[in-house]
């Protein structure tokens, strides 16, 4: 007898079998019974054809090879369809198990920092803020002179830097897009510039070298501090939840005068003081202030006529605030049980 | 910087716990890090903004308290008595570069007994961290930490010629410093020299030659001003920082130099005996003038969006040591001290205003004028491609767009005059900045590989960064998409990614101008590797990493992938097409499996389907491919489906046959197939 026949008589056995046992519904089962028992183009069929190929004298004992397995496909079969009918799909009896989980399906997600970037795009476009982009390859007067960082100068510490060697840099903050809103347009002003910003910070659960930064900016006749405060607490509440608290601090950054340091009640323990918080209640979110007017002479506009605020706040910092993630790293290490979690 | 409530006492009578006391100074801009008992007394950490180098001195601080609280402050008397000898007889100062060092101070003191310092000055130093030494170089420590001037006490007899040049360093000049570390200069150094050689690094640490020790008897007493950028450069360059560098560095006060120098010389002489030569040896020129700023009340109101009362705004600004030189019903114009050199702009001392009036007091505006908000054309596209992947399984990634270099040049498929390389790169050999999402998604592969994830399927929308052949920076929005299963798929290694590619299209009204152009590229694999077009324009690239390149990217499997140029789909723009009508009639479908060869793609049986005209046809859908037992090797089934339909009325069976008859025979003849039985 053929080796080969004999063979794939026993593949179409092991395969058949795998598939009645993975079998869930009677159609599952009918596909399998087409598939192998089929009358014009089962493989049984096929099987029975290559028959005739094969010597005469080996052809009876593969025949009867092939009727034996015949056979048993036949029995597995309705035992398979008993044995669903008994534990679950539209049983003989008619009802259905309405506690049977479903297949599982893979779904796609949008990566959290997407959809922080979204959440903030819509709540401050809800507050009339359009969204733009910046560069990340920056010229130093726009990652500092133009925002009043001058050369040489303590100030500048703050604001570490990547330098390319072709003399541009990648901004070290989101600012330098202001500037370049300014430049190209006169006031009224009022956007936000979400975007990836990079320091050389050393890695680790609170810092990497690359990160993401959203800018707001809104210049006109008489905007002030206090409707800085308003924008600000309305757009907190908008993404952490009304009720949400802000505590602002005086602070210095140069391109803002005065500047402040803004803190964002827990939301974890509502201000009691929880682990998150560090047992203070308030979380350091945003830094803001009023748009220096060094940097409105930079741009060309009129610092008498006016006025505007503008702040900044670290995309990851609130992400992880939002979701409780404890180590920024995890952000653009992209393991897919993490992207699958939002 | 550290402050001792014990210590300042002594310049205000506040009433205020330290915890109080640490709460008021955060919310007046004076944020305390840290709380610590040392003894009977309590030691604040405030973090100094940068632009306030008046209160790197407890002086300062005491300044901030005494407004907080509205005490009065107390500054400490600085008038040494004068002996018979004159400072102008006993030491020579010339400076060579008055630019970079526009003051010098020099005082003697004469018969001085070196030994430890009163036990209540050794307690303060060592509150705020500083090693008591000897009751001179003590003062000095003691009065740069109450003032925030540095000061270097020189053993006058170790100076040769009693006298001292303020000059650059020659090139390759060296110095032993403080504790016995050498250092090589250069020009641009500013060092205090003898006839000898240099005696310390201006601003920066004195020299060992001339270091005040027991056997002391008389000290040249130097406080001056140097330029903070020339102190700044010198310090990065040599990797030093001291309390006295960090605080020129700041800048310090051009006054304040004059007052330090006589506080420290009469401290040396109640605490060391000895004689302070009369006067000093002063080589500032002339004083800068001080600066007028007018406050404006209606400015004050405006800019803080809240009625500010004028005798706030006059009280506030008069605590901190403003003076009033004019005041009308307008506003008051000030006077600046030297020690505020960040006030000089009206908004300044708004600022000053705000923060001691209290942020937390400001009102919240009640009324936003409202805007309607504008999304860029590339913003609403980028957020409809991202839904659309997502909604086809992938998931997304954010990566980081500087790689290891050898890694982001394997793979580039666009071209970029130049490349862009990180000066300070993150680590060692990471410092090429992508020119293709391409190599950040074969880093997730990788990460997720690490993890033990056996199936994924991403995509990325970032930036990579090319150069124009002008040398202008592309910023190019580019999409790229991954997939690797460890399990063959129906549709092949390239089904799943072909369905996000013709639904990101799709999104552009641009699925029917793909063209795939098979063709090999350097990074992915022979026979699996492909240019994609757009009409005539270069689109992107789509394959399977090859086997050359695996090892690199540190992979056991071989992902399929495509990039694209989203910059030029967005720049086409997204039709607002009209909606095309509901069909009316049902469709009828045919399925059709054609035994081919290899060779033939479904691109060349999809263009003999269009060649063959039928009004009736709607569509051509791929249903699967089959290869194996029992066809022959060298061929494959495509199957495939076939939508008839009519928009005026029901198609009858035998009408669709028809049609589907003629497409097969015209089919098998022109491609060669045959019907798979």
């Amino acid at each position: 007898m053929s080796a080969s026949l004999n063979a794939r008589i026993e593949e179409a056995r092991a395969q058949a079998l795998a598939a009645l046992s993975s079998a869930r519904n009677p159609a599952d089962l009918e596909k399998v019974r087409v598939e192998y028992l089929g009358r014009s183009q089962g493989r049984l069929r096929d099987l029975l054809t290559a028959l005739k190929d094969l010597p005469a004298e080996d052809r009876r004992a593969a025949g009867a090879k092939i009727n034996a397995l015949k056979e048993d496909l036949a029995g597995a079969l309705s035992g398979r369809a008993e044995q669903l009918g008994r534990s679950g799909g539209s049983s003989a009896a008619g009802g259905a198990d309405l506690t049977q989980p479903g297949l599982a399906r893979q779904v796609g997600h949008l990566h959290v920092i997407s959809q922080t970037l979204e959440a903030i795009k819509d709540v401050f476009g809800a507050l009339g803020f359009s969204p733009v982009e910046g560069p990340e390859v920056e010229t130093e007067r726009h990652n500092f002179d133009a925002l009043n960082i001058p050369k040489d100068h303590p100030a500048r510490d703050s604001f570490d830097t990547f330098f390319l060697s072709c003399g541009l840099l990648l901004r070290s903050h989101t600012s330098p897009a202001q500037v370049r809103v300014m430049e190209s347009q006169a006031p009224p002003v009022r956007v936000i510039v979400p975007g990836r910003v990079y320091r050389p910070d050393a890695v680790d659960a609170t810092h990497f070298y690359c990160f993401h930064q959203c800018e707001g900016l809104m210049v006109d006749e008489g905007v002030s501090f206090s409707d800085l405060r308003a924008v600000l607490t309305m757009g907190m509440e908008g993404l952490l939840g009304a009720g949400t608290k802000l505590r602002f601090r005086p602070s210095f950054f140069p391109f803002t005068e005065p500047s402040a340091e803004v803190d964002v009640s827990c939301i974890f323990c509502k201000g009691a003081g929880c682990k998150v918080c560090k047992q203070s209640g308030w979380v350091e979110l945003l830094g803001a202030g009023l748009v220096n007017p060094a940097v409105f002479e930079a741009v060309g506009y009129d610092t008498e006529r006016y006025t505007g605020f503008a702040f900044g706040i670290g995309v990851e910092r609130l992400a992880m605030f939002r979701y409780g993630i404890n180590d920024i790293r995890l952000f653009l290490e992209n393991d897919v049980r993490f992207l699958e979690q939002f | 910087m550290k402050l001792s409530c014990e210590w300042l006492r002594e310049y205000v009578k506040f009433k205020l716990s330290p915890q109080e006391l640490a709460e008021r100074l955060t919310a007046a801009g004076l944020p305390c890090e840290g709380l610590e008992q040392v003894g009977d007394d309590w030691v604040l950490s405030i973090e100094v903004p940068s632009n306030r180098p008046d209160c790197l001195g407890i002086l300062g601080l005491a300044r901030e308290v005494a407004t907080v609280c509205r005490e009065a402050l107390v500054v400490p008397e600085a008038a040494p008595e004068k002996g018979r000898a004159s400072a102008g007889s006993m030491v020579r100062v010339s400076v060579e570069d008055q630019e970079l060092c526009p003051r010098y101070v020099a005082r003697v003191i004469t018969g001085v007994r070196v030994g430890p310092s009163p036990e209540w000055m050794q307690r303060r130093l060592a509150a705020l961290g500083v090693r008591p030494i000897n009751n001179v170089v003590d003062v000095t420590n003691y009065v740069l930490l109450e003032t925030g001037q540095p000061l270097h006490a020189f053993d006058y007899e170790k100076v040769a010629g009693h006298a001292v040049t303020v000059r650059r360093a020659r090139p390759k000049e060296k110095i032993a410093l403080l504790g016995g570390v050498a250092k090589e200069l250069d020009g641009a150094d500013l060092v205090i020299a003898d006839e000898t050689g240099p005696v310390a690094l201006a601003g920066i640490m004195g020299g060992e030659r001339s270091e005040v020790g027991p056997g002391t008897a008389n000290v040249l007493l130097e406080s001056a001003v140097f330029l903070s950028t020339a102190v700044r450069r010198t310090c990065r360059r040599l990797a030093l920082s001291t309390e006295s560098s960090y605080r020129f560095e700041r800048s310090t006060d051009w006054n304040g130099a004059e007052y330090a120098s006589r506080r420290a010389a009469a401290l040396i002489a109640s605490l060391a005996g000895g004689s302070v030569a009369s006067g000093a040896v002063d080589t500032g020129r002339e004083t800068p003038k001080a600066r007028q700023i007018t406050v404006r009340y209606w400015r004050v109101d405006n800019l803080l969006g809240a009625h500010m009362e004028k005798h706030t705004i006059r009280r506030i600004l008069l605590d901190l040591g403003l003076e009033s030189v004019y005041e009308s019903g307008e506003g008051v114009t000030f006077l600046v001290p030297s020690f505020r050199p960040d006030l000089s702009r009206e908004v300044d001392l708004v600022e000053e205003v705000a923060r001691h009036f209290g942020y937390e007091r400001l009102p919240a505006a009640t009324r936003i004028p409202v805007a309607i908000p504008a999304r860029s054309p590339a913003d609403e596209a980028s957020r409809e491609v991202r839904r659309r992947l997502a909604a086809l399984a992938f998931c997304e990634t954010v990566t980081t767009s500087i790689l290891p270099r050898e890694q982001g040049l394997a793979i580039r498929p666009w071209r970029s005059a130049r490349e862009f390389q990180l000066t300070n790169p993150p680590r060692a050999g990471q410092d090429f900045l992508r020119q293709s999402l391409l190599p950040s998604l074969l880093e997730v592969r990788r990460v997720n590989q690490a993890a033990r994830v056996r199936d994924v399927s991403v995509f990325d929308l970032g930036r990579a960064y090319l150069c124009r052949p002008d040398g202008s920076v592309d910023e190019r929005r580019l999409l790229a998409a991954l997939d690797d299963h460890a399990a063959a798929a129906a549709d092949g290694p390239f089904g799943r990614l072909r369905l996000g590619l013709d639904a990101v299209l799709g999104a552009f009204g641009a699925g029917a101008l793909l063209r795939v152009e098979p063709g090999d590229l350097p990074y992915m694999e022979p026979g699996e590797s492909a240019r994609l077009f757009l009409g005539d324009e270069f689109l992107g690239v789509m394959g399977r990493l090859s086997e050359k390149l695996r090892g690199l990217y540190d992979l056991r499997t071989r992902p399929a992938m495509w990039e694209i140029n989203l910059d030029m789909l967005i720049a086409r723009g997204r039709p607002m097409s009209g909606l095309i009508p509901l069909p009316k009639y049902p469709a009828v479908r045919r399925d059709v499996a054609l035994v081919l060869d290899e060779s033939a793609s479904w691109s060349t049986v999809a263009a003999a389907v269009a060649a063959v005209p039928c009004p009736l046809r709607e569509s051509i859908e791929f249903m699967s491919v089959y290869r194996g037992q029992p066809l022959e090797a060298g061929k494959k089934s495509l199957a495939f489906s076939v939508t008839y339909r009519s928009a005026e009325r029901t198609l009858t069976d035998e009408e669709v046959n028809a049609l589907h008859a003629e497409l097969v025979k015209a089919l098998t003849g022109k491609l060669g197939a045959t019907l798979r039985a």
